[in-house]
């Protein structure tokens, strides 16, 4: 049973995940649904270590498990439960359906990409593969059609689950000081990028992105 | 540090320098208060010029002393050499300097209010530079100094701000650079050929001979436009009418005779004392008969008082330049007599026309100050209310119509010898060129008669014509400063034994020729006592002694008896009754010459319009540059300006603003270029 | 050579001679022209009866006048007679040797035509004032001619002391005849211009201009400046005989030599002046606009003496 395949609809799964975080209505919904894709995150982790007996994976999916589905979701809520912005009408350009229909052409994309790529022992988590690649745009597309700022957070955590998946899938047996770098890392990104958004809040009291054209040529 | 003792004429001159750079200094300082700025000023001219004379006539007898200083490049060593023509020079720059000061005592007070603090310090800046330049001995400071002379008296010239006086003002500045780049190029030429900026090494070297004809005329343009000789003349009776009495003086009196000191220190000094070819001295003889000539018949035409004396410059500077030219002749000649004559001539003249001219404009300058008018048609009568003016005006107007025994005739008499000694014993070209300026000189001397008695008799003589009641003589420094020039034209006149032999050893020295015997107790002799014999303390003696027999038959021969003599009511006017317009005015008495003389009158009027269009060519210049400079602004600049801003404003679309947009544009370059690498 | 006393005396003498004779040459020409015009005349004395009348008379000054026009006369007659001893008139050499020299003669009597014109103008009359105009147009007319014909003239001689001239000419030892014979041709013109009489008395003008700067004066002043026109008159004919033509004149200072010399001048006064009695009252005056023509005439006859001098014809 413990197979790539069991890895590859794992990261099916991500995908349906990161779409909710996409398209959720609220920080807190946000926040939440970001919690669970790190869980599925820390699961395919556990596979892959359980697959190709890296035992630096586990001591991976501990921190991550810790800072990416308990920690960074907490502090999330905390900060960004109390700026809320009753007047940002519509939180996407984007209808929802053209969005899903945006990261589907995305993921469709990075599996192109991705057959032409040839790795040492790549063949079976070519999907995988692709997926994650996918999350690193997925996370672009976020942070581009999302119009509230703070979802510009999770879009970058998003593209950060994407390379830490990335790195997971082809480097099993990097040394443990990275996984601790890509954790602090986003922790401290989502704490400055809180503080800014805090701060934007107060200037301007609108958590809209378009109010910020102050680099408008 | 120079020992500062009256045997050292440098140290004197150092002395006078410093009192004329502290005074203007001072006087500038002074600022708005005018009472202290005119005597700050006068004092240290009075001072400076008397220790500048003093230091001129200690430099006459000896040789020449030097002191060097090295300048701010290699080739400008700061050099002044006190020669023999130095020292004349000196001394006569520091005599007028001395007297206009005393004068401008008094005189400046009419421009009070005026910026009279700037006008002292232009003067003293003037007077130091001119005494500079006489004693420079490198090209370099030679032209710094020149170049200062214009630039003081510019200011001064168009002190008055009135618009003929700003026009005249330019017009002088236009001609005095020309001038300055004329004789800029001669000495580059010069400098070129010996390696050197000093004087010293022009003097050594033999500069080989189209260079130095060249060089020579482009010196006697650049330095004749400086003296005014004719046909480079059109500022003089411009600018010299437009400045301050007491400054016109020193302009008309000192500031053109440095022409002539430049043109003789670039034809004997500086490129040969073996004399160049004949054709330079007949050269400067030809102009300087066609300068006395056309100066004095232009002068003849004026009624403006200033104007008058400054056409009488022109002709006076033609007579020195008679002179100079017959020395020249002499030098080429390898005669040494004729040589030192001539020179000698010239330099005599130059000395007496600096005095009488100085005085006459001192009178005029009174005249003016007490009328506000400088036209001579509205004065007349003053000698009754002015007789010190009058009376100094006179022996002006005498000396400057060579009338015996004053100076100016003991000079002209020089010239007339030195052109006879020329054409007894000169070769061909002089033999014709000599008897012809002779004629001129006499034919100038005619006129120069008939032009101060007009003068004389139009502003003193006669019925007044000024509407002034209570017209008085001047004050005391003015009626001082007439008086020692007068007493001065005598002395030179009266003197002339003792004086010619000083003068003389001036003129062989400059042109390194032995002495020459020029007096023989009280009678003058020119170099041959066979040619000729002048006494002018005899002529003085005999017009006394003479004068005594029409007092004495008048006493015995006229009747006890008579009525005593009484004042008429009118001059006879053949039955009508007489009317203010009758006497003669001073159009009316020149006429006759104005008729004579009317072909080289229209010269006159082409020349003046030619130089007219020297100033409306400038003003076309600047217009035409000002319509050349939008072009490169509108054919070439703007279109690429307004092409760079269309393409900015189209490129500007990208910058939306939005920081998601521009993570966009990050990650796609990022893509872009991973694509390109893998690849 | 500064004089000595038997110089001094002679000077002196020459002065005072020629003052003496001085109306008898306006008396002299007074009587030929009463010939010519067929009347008796005043008489050859008739100058000095006038000037011993006039000194009787009132003098009356124009109401402008000034001190120029009071001592004028006196200053115009000293200077003539300083002229006087420095002209060989008599003798040979100049009574005073440095007083000799042709330019000094002409300056001086620039000096003399100065005041004459100055007074002119000061009398504040029209007719004097115009009077004073022509005299000095004429003068610088007149000058050019002058100063060529005795410049060639010491060429011939060497020297430009009138002494030398005399003598160079009366030796005969001149280089050029031709030469010598016009530059006395063209001297002669302009001495008789000076002397003005018609047809070129431009200044005194009778008809026209009431005798120039004449008019205004009275009385003694009148007498010594009609006698110092007429000490003029015979100064300027001295000068032109005492240069051209020395002949009789004397060599030394000796007495009869100078009587001699006196007696040779007063022929030659006679002759020259009978000559220009002829020629001044046959003709009118010249039209004023006119003089130049004649005056260039005359530097035409002075340039060919001294193209004559060049060539050494």
């Amino acid at each position: 049973m413990l197979s790539f395949a069991l890895v590859n609809t794992l990261a099916g799964f991500l995908i349906v995940t990161s779409q909710s975080v996409i398209l959720a209505k609220t920080s807190k919904s946000a926040a939440k649904f970001y919690s669970l894709q790190s869980l599925l995150l820390v699961l395919i982790f556990l596979v892959l270590a359980r697959l190709q007996g890296a035992h630096e994976l586990y001591l991976w999916s501990a921190t991550a498990f810790v800072t990416k589905v308990v920690l960074l979701p907490l502090v999330m809520l905390k900060f960004f439960g109390k700026l809320v912005d009753p007047n940002l009408e519509a939180e996407s350009i984007l209808p929802p359906a053209a969005s899903v229909a945006l990261s589907a052409a995305v993921v469709i994309l990075c599996f192109v990409v991705v057959l032409g790529v040839s790795l040492p022992g790549s063949a079976d988590i070519k999907p995988a593969l692709a997926i994650s690649l996918a999350h690193f745009f997925l996370g672009l597309v976020c942070i581009v059609t999302q119009r509230n700022i703070l979802k510009q957070v999770f879009g970058y955590c998003l593209m950060e689950n994407g390379s830490h998946l990335t790195l997971a899938l082809l480097a099993p047996n990097a040394p443990e000081l990275v996984e601790v770098g890509i954790a602090t890392d986003a922790i401290f990104a989502v704490v400055v990028m809180g503080v800014l958004g805090t701060q934007i809040f107060r200037q301007l009291n609108t958590l809209d992105a378009r109010a910020l054209t102050t680099l408008k040529g | 540090m120079i020992p500062l003792s009256i045997h050292n004429p440098l140290a004197l001159l150092a002395l006078s320098l410093a009192l004329f750079a502290a005074g203007g200094f001072a006087s500038l300082l002074c600022g708005r208060n005018d009472a202290r700025a005119i005597r700050i000023a006068g004092l240290s001219g009075a001072l400076g010029g008397l220790s500048g004379l003093v230091a001129g006539l200690f430099a006459l007898a000896g040789p020449a002393t030097s002191f060097s200083a090295t300048g701010p490049f290699p080739f400008a060593h700061f050099v002044l050499r006190l020669d023999p023509l130095a020292g004349l020079l000196v001394a006569v720059i520091s005599a007028l300097a001395l007297v206009g000061s005393i004068y401008g005592l008094a005189y400046v007070r009419e421009y009070a209010g005026r910026g009279v603090a700037a006008m002292g310090f232009f003067m003293n800046v003037f007077i130091a530079s001119m005494l500079l330049v006489v004693t420079s001995d490198n090209a370099f400071w030679f032209l710094i100094f020149f170049e200062m002379i214009s630039l003081a008296s510019y200011f001064l010239v168009i002190f008055d701000q009135e618009r003929e006086a700003v026009s005249a003002g330019f017009l002088y500045f236009v001609v005095a650079h020309a001038g300055s780049v004329l004789i800029m190029a001669a000495f580059f030429l010069m400098a070129n050929a010996t390696g050197s900026f000093d004087f010293a090494a022009f003097r050594s070297a033999h500069i080989p001979e189209p260079v130095a004809s060249i060089a020579f005329v482009l010196g006697l343009l650049g330095f004749g436009a400086k003296a005014g000789v004719i046909p480079l003349h059109v500022w003089l009776p411009r600018a010299h009418p437009a400045a301050p009495s007491h400054a016109s003086a020193l302009m008309s009196g000192v500031m053109i005779k440095i022409g002539v000191f430049g043109i003789v220190k670039v034809a004997v000094d500086l490129l040969g004392a073996s004399g160049g070819p004949l054709w330079w001295g007949l050269l400067v003889l030809a102009v300087g008969a066609v300068s006395s000539v056309l100066g004095v018949i232009y002068a003849l035409a004026e009624h403006d008082i200033k104007k008058l004396l400054a056409y009488h410059s022109v002709e006076n500077i033609g007579i020195i330049l008679l002179g100079v030219g017959v020395g020249m002749v002499g030098l080429s000649m390898n005669q040494p007599v004729l040589a030192a004559l001539g020179f000698m001539a010239g330099f005599y003249h130059l000395v007496n026309h600096a005095v009488f001219k100085g005085l006459l404009f001192l009178c005029a300058g009174s005249v003016i100050f007490r009328l506000h008018t400088k036209s001579m048609d509205h004065m007349g009568g003053l000698s009754r209310q002015m007789p010190w003016t009058a009376v100094s005006f006179l022996i002006g107007a005498l000396a400057i119509s060579a009338i015996p025994p004053l100076n100016g005739f003991v000079s002209e008499w020089f010239t007339y010898q030195s052109l006879f000694r020329a054409a007894r014993d000169g070769e061909w070209a002089v033999r014709v060129a000599a008897p012809v300026a002779a004629v001129a000189l006499a034919l100038t001397g005619a006129l120069a008669v008939m032009c101060f008695v007009k003068a004389y008799g139009v502003i003193f003589s006669g019925p007044a014509r000024h509407h002034h009641h209570d017209v008085k003589e001047v004050p005391s420094p003015m009626r001082v400063g007439m008086a020692l020039l007068a007493l001065a034209c005598v002395a030179l006149g009266l003197a002339s034994p003792w004086v010619a032999p000083v003068i003389g050893h001036v003129a062989s020295a400059t042109a390194g020729l032995p002495d020459v015997v020029l007096a023989q107790g009280a009678v003058t002799v020119p170099g041959d006592a066979g040619q000729a014999l002048l006494s002018t303390p005899v002529i003085a003696v005999m017009l006394l002694a003479m004068g005594v027999l029409p007092v004495l038959i008048k006493a015995i021969l006229s009747g006890h008896g008579r009525p005593a003599s009484r004042r008429g009511a009118a001059p006879w006017a053949a039955g009508y009754l007489p009317d203010s317009h009758m006497p003669i005015t001073a159009g009316s008495f020149a006429q006759p010459i104005r008729m004579f003389f009317r072909p080289l009158y229209s010269v006159r009027d082409q020349l003046a319009a030619r130089w007219n269009g020297v100033e409306h060519g400038f003003d076309d210049l600047t217009a035409a540059a000002r319509r050349a400079e939008p072009r490169w602004d509108v054919e070439v600049i703007d279109p690429v300006v307004a092409g760079t801003q269309k393409l900015g404003e189209k490129l500007q679309v990208i910058q939306g603003g939005d920081f998601r947009i521009y993570c966009l544009y990050i990650i796609a370059a990022l893509v872009v270029l991973l694509a390109l690498v893998i690849r | 050579m500064l004089p000595d006393l038997p110089h001094l005396a002679l000077a002196g003498f020459q002065a005072t001679a020629l003052l003496a004779a001085a109306p008898l040459v306006s008396g002299f020409a007074r009587v030929m022209r009463a010939k010519m015009h067929n009347r008796q005349g005043p008489g050859l004395l008739q100058d000095y009866r006038d000037i011993v009348k006039l000194m009787q008379r009132q003098e009356v000054w124009p109401p402008d006048s000034g001190w120029v026009f009071k001592a004028m006369p006196m200053l115009v007659m000293a200077v003539l007679l300083v002229i006087a001893t420095g002209t060989p008139i008599f003798t040979l050499a100049p009574p005073i040797h440095v007083m000799g020299d042709l330019v000094l003669s002409i300056y001086l009597y620039a000096l003399a035509r100065f005041f004459l014109s100055l007074s002119g103008i000061d009398s504040g009359s029209s007719f004097a004032g115009i009077g004073a105009s022509r005299e000095l147009t004429v003068g610088v007319l007149v000058e050019p001619t002058m100063l060529l014909s005795l410049f060639v003239a010491a060429l011939l001689a060497g020297s430009t002391d009138e002494g030398a001239i005399a003598t160079a000419i009366a030796n005969g030892h001149m280089q050029s005849a031709g030469a010598a014979v016009l530059a006395g041709l063209a001297f002669a013109f302009g001495v008789y211009v000076e002397l003005g009489k018609l047809p070129y008395d431009m200044a005194e003008a009778e008809q026209e201009l009431q005798e120039g700067p004449l008019t205004e004066y009275s009385g003694p002043s009148l007498a010594l400046l009609k006698w110092a026109l007429a000490l003029k008159q015979t100064l300027v004919v001295g000068w032109f005989v005492g240069l051209f033509l020395p002949f009789g004149a004397s060599a030394d200072l000796s007495i009869d030599g100078v009587f001699n010399g006196a007696l040779a001048f007063a022929l030659k006064a006679l002759v020259i002046f009978a000559i220009v009695g002829v020629l001044s009252n046959a003709v009118a005056r010249v039209r004023f606009r006119f003089t130049p023509r004649h005056s260039w005439a005359g530097v035409g006859v002075a340039s060919l003496a001294f193209v004559f001098y060049l060539v050494g014809v």
